[in-house]
């Protein structure tokens, strides 16, 4: 007997445990009977017919308006009750496991790589990469996890690249956010495709959401996907505009950059002070408060002599050495230097 | 002839239709969908189609949007 290749051994396999999933699973409803309302109906019958046994028409005629209004609050709760279960599937729209072969089959030319784990009873499938309106945002690879089709969470999609917008690491997609893609307008036809079994509509219509751009309903816009808003002003900065600040390296805007007038750095308006002398703009590391002063005054305006507050807190600097004694040579050319000596006409 | 018609445009659809022998690829799209065709991917029997590829029976014939918004 010839053996299958392990790879359609595995499709195989794969397609049988599909198909058993989809045609055991049965939808479960999301919500109880009106039993409570079932009840009161009930109640009311019996005290409708011991007032009826009893010939108290009064009474009969109340209960009676209150049967009526109590079954219209029970079909309504019937009604909802119904409205709220799944479709009904007929066993004719189910995938056989032929077809999920031929799915699979296709799936592996579809796209770049196709994956079938049945041990975590995944499929997963690699597309090319995706650019929208010149943005690369890179590979995706969309995850099935086929026990779990019919409930939320069924599939989610992972970027192979991840080029998230700056500040939201949980968007990988204008229309993924934390590996979950929002649908749209595929959602009914991706539903419709999980619950028959189309495994190849289901990824292709996947893949055709992750292609297209909706600008109206983005988790991040494209427009704002590269570049960072400034620090200060918070407008936003493409990645060829703003500038770093050379204090705390924050991207910030040209009307948000000053050059410190001490030390020519340019910083961001946070990073720097006014000096309260003068007012020219330094950075906060190179104006100084004297000190029993809150002023804060730039070097040029700090008294030469004056101690800072710095000097007065750091640590006494030592002694300088002791000077050598001068010899009468010596102290007499210190003082023609000095211009202390007279100089002998 | 019994053919499986996919839509999966709008809200989706999937079952058996009956179209007359010798009916196009082209013919059934613009019987059933009515716009460009080259919005839309079109594959019999999960391949590429070309328009004029007449349909045989039990033919699985899909149609998909390219552009689909998602929210």
């Amino acid at each position: 007997m010839t053996k299958l290749p392990v790879e359609r051994r595995q499709a195989y396999r794969a397609a049988v445990t599909i198909c058993e999933r989809l045609t055991s699973s049965a939808p479960v409803p999301s919500s109880e009977l009106p039993l409570a309302l079932w009840h009161r109906a009930s109640q009311l019958i019996a005290r409708l017919q011991l007032a009826q046994s009893r010939r108290w028409q009064a009474a009969s005629q109340v209960l009676m308006d209150d049967l009526f209004a109590s079954l219209g609050d029970l079909i309504s709760a019937l009604e909802r009750f119904r409205s709220g279960l799944p479709p009904k599937r007929r066993a004719a729209a189910l995938a056989r496991p032929a077809d999920l072969l031929a799915d699979l089959a296709a799936l592996d030319q579809e796209f770049t790589e196709l994956q079938i784990d049945l041990a975590d009873n995944e499929i997963r499938v690699l597309t090319e990469p995706i650019a929208l309106e010149g943005i690369q945002l890179g590979p995706f690879r969309i995850v099935l996890h086929w026990d779990r089709i019919g409930t939320k969470g069924a599939y989610k999609v992972l970027a192979e690249e991840p080029r998230c917008p700056s500040g939201r690491e949980d968007v990988t997609h204008p229309h993924v956010c934390e590996r979950r893609l929002c649908e749209g307008d595929g959602a009914a036809p991706i539903q419709a495709a999980l619950a028959s079994g189309r495994l190849l509509d289901f990824f292709v219509l996947v893949r055709q959401i992750l292609e297209t751009y909706n600008s109206a309903s983005a988790h991040v816009a494209l427009d704002h996907w590269e570049g960072t808003s400034c620090k200060d002003c918070s407008i936003w900065l493409s990645p060829e505009e703003g500038s770093t600040c050379e204090r705390c390296d924050d991207t910030v805007c040209g009307d948000c950059t000053v050059l410190c007038s001490a030390c020519d750095r340019y910083v961001c308006l946070s990073c720097t002070a006014d000096c309260s002398q003068c007012s020219d703009r330094c950075c906060l590391s190179c104006l100084q408060s004297p000190p029993n002063t809150e002023a804060e005054l730039c070097p040029d305006c700090l008294q030469p002599g004056e101690p800072s507050i710095d000097s007065q807190t750091e640590t006494p600097a030592p002694a300088p050495p002791p000077l050598p004694q001068a010899s009468p040579a010596s102290a007499a050319a210190d003082a023609v230097r000095d211009g202390e000596a007279t100089v002998p006409s | 002839m019994r053919i499986l018609y996919i839509n999966n445009d709008g809200g989706g659809f999937a079952d058996h239709i009956d179209v007359p022998e010798g009916t196009s690829v082209r013919q059934l799209f613009d019987q059933r969908v009515g716009a460009k065709p080259d919005g839309y991917l079109i594959r019999v029997n999960r391949q590429p189609a070309s328009a004029d590829q007449v349909l045989q029976a039990a033919d699985r014939v899909t149609f998909t949007p390219v552009k689909i918004e998602g929210a």
